[in-house]
């Protein structure tokens, strides 16, 4: 089996299962839902402020549903052994580090983009004059963090405490990709030009897809 | 050879005790006072070789990181997680001792620039890695593989967050906060921070010293309890 046919048997086997349960889906929407609504009611901002703390709030509500969903990957993989039995494939390791972080990016950014229409309809924002970059710059700051984070939560998840672990080390990580992404979208909320923040993203992205890349035959050995 | 590494021990610690005493009167009799910021300023002869061994400690865990991935030798595992509880508490006194020269010079604790920042992501990164690493079985290489692939990260990422921060600040300028403070010191107190800094840096290799011997007996009892358990 070549490698390519291999990250597509991967990934269609992910997507399958995601599809017939929606369990990841369902849960990681719901929760950056839940976290867009708690902060409305923390803060109640007005239009301004909206502007002001808006790309912020999306990005903590991301980052929340992110963690829950990178947990949920790997705990189907946990169940009878799913894992071991994909590591004994004729596969590179790369390649499933590449299938898992694909099959990622995709679960978060369906939950982003289901979160988005939501967020514009309680906080009375108009994000269809720049809909498209904010889109892009989503995507540019999903792939990094799931690139992180899938490297991460192979690594927390051979803890005694499981997925407990997860967010403590890859918030942290995430500094730089949230700083970014926060800031990009903040420029397009404002008017300004993001072209700072997406090139910023995109040499985040390549650091951290080349890192995971790198490592990721060691975590998963036996 | 006990008897030869125990003279070497006497002798290191009569040494750093010594080097220790003679840093505090460097720092508080030889070094002239500050004209603006008075005695408060005697804080940077510790703040700024504290930062030092932590950036320096987590350097070595990056190098022993990579080492342990290459070699897989127990030692380099030893020596990486060693390095980087160390640099931990060095940070730790980096974190401390800053606000509280913050608030009578800048007039506040704390202030979200890049070197503070990038400092507290740090410390939140090896205070993770020795987290879970304490959750992970002593047993086999699965702890020190884990380990060293945090280790490794965690330390790339740190220019990252300095990167992010420094180009975000560049977007909202903030009020100018002190100049540099190297610029232009003073000979005495030159000699008095540079001495503190070979200081900190011996300081560092002695605990160190200490750790890894710890680090090995640890894994002796794990080892012996670990046979106690087969039988």
């Amino acid at each position: 089996m070549s490698d390519f046919s291999g990250l597509i048997a991967i990934l269609r086997k992910d997507i399958l299962i995601e599809f017939r349960t929606r369990q990841a889906l369902i849960s990681m929407t719901l929760f950056a839902l839940l976290t867009v609504l708690l902060l409305a009611f923390a803060f109640e901002p007005t239009r301004e402020e909206t502007a002001l703390i808006g790309p912020g709030l999306l990005w903590v509500a991301f980052a929340f549903a992110g963690t829950i969903g990178l947990e949920h990957t790997l705990s189907t993989e946990r169940e009878e052994g799913g894992l071991e039995a994909l590591l004994l494939a004729p596969l590179d390791r790369s390649t499933i580090y590449f299938a898992k972080l694909i099959a990622n990016v995709i679960f978060m950014t369906v939950a982003e983009f289901l979160t988005i229409p939501v967020f514009v309809v309680f906080y009375n924002m108009n994000l269809i004059p720049f809909l498209g970059p904010l889109l892009l710059l989503n995507l540019l700051g999903t792939i990094g963090f799931c690139a992180v984070g899938t490297l991460l939560s192979v690594i927390t998840a051979q803890t005694k405490l499981r997925g407990v672990l997860l967010p403590i080390i890859l918030f942290p990580m995430i500094v730089p990709i949230l700083l970014a992404a926060v800031e990009g979208t903040g420029a397009l909320f404002r008017g300004d030009s993001p072209v700072g923040a997406f090139r910023l993203l995109i040499v985040y992205d390549i650091v951290f897809v080349v890192g995971g890349f790198l490592t990721f035959g060691f975590v998963v050995e036996e | 050879m006990d008897r030869n590494r125990a003279i070497i021990d006497s002798l290191l610690l009569l040494l750093t005790g010594a080097a220790m005493a003679v840093n505090l009167w460097l720092i508080f009799y030889f070094a002239p006072l500050e004209r603006t910021m008075g005695l408060i300023q005697k804080i940077f002869y510790f703040h700024v070789p504290s930062a030092w061994v932590a950036f320096l400690a987590f350097f070595i865990t990056f190098l022993m990181s990579i080492g342990y991935l290459a070699s897989r030798r127990d030692w380099f595992d030893r020596a990486a997680s060693s390095s980087a509880s160390i640099g931990t508490v060095f940070c730790t006194i980096v974190l401390v001792t800053g606000p509280i020269w913050a608030r009578p010079v800048w007039g506040i604790w704390w202030t979200w620039d890049a070197r503070l920042t990038s400092t507290l992501v740090l410390w939140f990164i090896y205070v993770a890695y020795l987290l879970i690493r304490s959750y992970l079985p002593a047993s086999g290489t699965k702890r020190g593989t884990l380990s060293a692939v945090v280790g490794i990260i965690g330390f790339l990422n740190v220019p990252l967050v300095y990167m992010s921060i420094r180009w975000w600040r560049t977007q909202h300028p903030q009020p100018v906060i002190a100049g540099g403070e190297g610029s232009g010191l003073e000979p005495r107190m030159k000699l008095a921070f540079f001495f503190s800094l070979a200081v900190f840096t011996l300081l560092y290799a002695v605990i160190l010293r200490y750790r890894m011997r710890q680090s090995f007996i640890d894994g002796r009892v794990e080892k012996l309890l670990e046979e106690r358990r087969r039988s």
